[in-house]
């Protein structure tokens, strides 16, 4: 009799994982991210004169391609407006709102969600104030030198302070064993290390009131799996052989543990906090089709 | 009918012509020749002393051919006086009828009136403006214009090695007004009259303006670098005259008569900038800059106390600016300040 309940669990397992295959190869895909650029500096705008949309577009498409190269996380496309968060970097003066006769130029960084700003910070020095005097230069001179900023230019501001706060999924299965959270998405796709650091910002129901809460994980699986005292459903087939994080303290896993248990608690968004890029990850192409234009599914 | 005797050829009426100065007797020279030759002479002296005056060229010492005339004439004097008139001017009759081959046309009676005629014809309507530089080291441009054709300039610099200048002029014997423009002096219309025309002292005949240092702004030196155009205008009732225009030039402008970068202008650009908390890589690129004045000069007439504007445009948009009036002779210094631009 136990050996035919073995046998029958072990078909049942097998029929669900052949149900869940067209799930595991139909992968979700990072949420996209418009880039943008803008010059808010006159000696700048001027410089470029009628060319100027095209400077910006051009300086657009250089960002996008360097921080596509870095940063796996999220998807980049340059000069898309539909897309609902757009990294947009401005080249201004470094001290706005200041009247300096030999002002510094730089780009600063925003993160605009549907045409709203969230966060801004000054982010790459073009020219110190010892060089204000220097001529702008012709397009491809402008260009060649931007092109030399960005290649050494650390991406770390951008990615912590901004970029961590676009949501990569709402697709997230909370787990009990071990305590965690399983992500819709895999190493490949957001070419991710292990000990990349998220936030799970997810909803507890307790005592007929819901509490939000902010949790930070760490990445310690590139491979989820079910144990096979789980009987795989085929709710479990998009998280399969994906992320999976654990929080980093022990007693929040002991939390977590009984949240899931009890059925209590929803996810709402994932964020990174510390992105440990794979450098050997083989990035798929960005299928329009299933980025997500509007951020985290 | 004419009869004739044998066959002896009829005599001829005309005879060899012999040299119309000279008498049969060698040596006698034909009366008058002497008397047309000083006026000749007279006429080409007073002929050089025009040229030269007017357009500085000319038989530059009248005494060597006056000596070495006089020389000649004494030493045949004193020859006859020794051997005989006669046999002196046997010696030297070849030499004399050479002289008088080439000589002679000249001074017949018709040519000496003809000779007369144009020179008077010419110290009557070609004259000279002839303007002399202040100072050995000071290179200027000079510009003059008849006020009834403004249009047809004359110009030319003086300084360095060549502290004068003739401008050949057209003028009637009742004067003709010319306009003389020089750079960094104050221009002035003078009447120029036959034959001795006119003689312009820089400094003294046009007084000296103040020359105007345009400094531009930091931000106006970047521009520059990328093409900027400056415009020099001069306010008027009613508009502005554009004075001159100028680009490719990432530094300071001269703007009339160059004067010289003194320490006391650097320490003081220094001091600015310092207090504007300018870094000291700037406070030097800046003071380089700046000690590279281009010399611009106007191509108008400029007076005291005219109103000196000076504009940096980029795309026709300005991006720096600044003002002098023309007052003084001292070198006026002027930083150009930036223009918000949004």
């Amino acid at each position: 009799m136990t050996t035919q309940l073995t046998v029958v669990s072990r078909i049942t397992a097998l029929a669900l994982t052949l149900a869940v295959l067209p799930g595991l190869t139909a992968a979700q895909s990072p949420p996209a991210v418009g880039v943008r650029v803008e010059f808010l500096a006159s000696r700048y705008r001027l410089a470029f004169g009628t060319r100027l949309e095209l400077v910006q577009t051009a300086v657009a498409d250089s960002f996008a391609a360097r921080l596509k190269d870095q940063i796996g996380f999220v998807r980049f496309r340059a000069r898309d407006p539909s897309i609902e968060h757009q990294l947009v970097f401005l080249l201004d003066q470094s001290n706005r709102g200041t009247n300096d006769p030999f002002p510094e130029y730089g780009f600063w960084a925003r993160l605009e969600k549907a045409g709203t700003q969230v966060t801004e910070l000054y982010w790459l020095p073009l020219r110190p104030r010892e060089l204000s005097s220097r001529g702008v230069g012709t397009e491809q001179e402008f260009l060649g030198e931007l092109a030399t900023k960005l290649a050494h230019a650390d991406l770390r501001l951008v990615r912590e302070s901004l970029l961590s706060r676009v949501p990569i999924t709402k697709q997230v299965l909370p787990w009990s064993d071990p305590p965690g959270w399983a992500l819709s998405l895999g190493s490949d796709s957001l070419c991710m290390k292990t000990s990349s650091v998220l936030q799970i910002s997810s909803q507890l129901r307790r005592n007929g009131m819901t509490l939000d809460r902010e949790d930070t994980a760490r990445v310690v699986s590139i491979d989820f799996r079910i144990s096979g005292a789980t009987t795989p459903s085929p709710d479990h087939a998009p998280f399969l052989h994906k992320l999976f994080s654990e929080p980093t303290t022990p007693n929040r896993k002991a939390e977590l543990l009984t949240e899931v248990r009890g059925r209590n608690v929803v996810v709402k968004e994932v964020f990174v906090l510390n992105y440990q890029r794979d450098p050997g990850c083989r990035r798929r192409p960005l299928d329009p089709a299933t980025a997500n234009p509007g951020g985290a599914q | 009918m004419v009869p004739v005797i044998g066959n002896e050829p009829a005599p001829t009426t005309t005879e060899p012509k012999k040299p119309a100065q000279v008498n049969e007797r060698a040596g006698a020279v034909q009366p008058g020749v002497i008397s047309r030759i000083i006026v000749f002479i007279g006429l080409a002296a007073v002929a050089d002393l025009w040229a030269n005056h007017n357009f500085g060229f000319g038989v530059r010492n009248l005494a060597v051919p006056a000596g070495l005339a006089a020389a000649v004439g004494a030493v045949i004097k004193l020859a006859g006086t020794v051997f005989g008139e006669s046999s002196v001017q046997t010696a030297i009759s070849p030499f004399r009828n050479l002289a008088m081959r080439f000589v002679g046309p000249l001074i017949t009676v018709p040519a000496l009136a003809w000779f007369a005629v144009l020179l008077t014809a010419a110290a009557a309507t070609i004259s000279s403006v002839t303007v002399f530089a202040e100072g050995e080291s000071d290179r200027t441009t000079i510009r003059i214009a008849a006020l009834d054709r403004p249009d047809a300039t004359d110009s030319a610099t003086v300084g360095d090695d060549r502290q004068m200048k003739h401008f050949l002029v057209t003028t009637t014997p009742f004067g003709r007004l010319f306009r003389v423009a020089a750079t960094g002096y104050v221009t002035e219309s003078f009447t120029v009259y036959p034959p001795m025309g006119r003689r312009i002292r820089l400094g003294s005949d046009l007084a000296v303006l103040p020359p105007v240092l345009f400094r531009p702004s930091t931000q106006g030196l970047s521009f520059l670098h990328d093409g900027a155009v400056l415009l020099i205008l001069r306010a008027r009732a009613g508009g502005q005259d554009t004075l001159v225009t100028d680009s490719g030039h990432a530094g300071s402008f001269w703007f009339g008569r160059p004067g010289p970068i003194t320490a006391a202008m650097e320490s003081d650009w220094t001091n600015e900038l310092k207090a504007m908390s300018a870094p000291e890589a700037l406070i030097a690129d800046h003071i380089l800059k700046w000690k590279k004045a281009r010399p611009l000069s106007s191509r108008l007439g400029l007076r005291p106390g005219d109103q000196l504007r000076a504009e940096l445009l980029v795309n026709g948009t300005l991006v720096c600016e600044g003002e002098a009036i023309l007052s003084g002779s001292s070198p006026i210094d002027v930083r150009m300040t930036d223009v918000a631009v949004r």
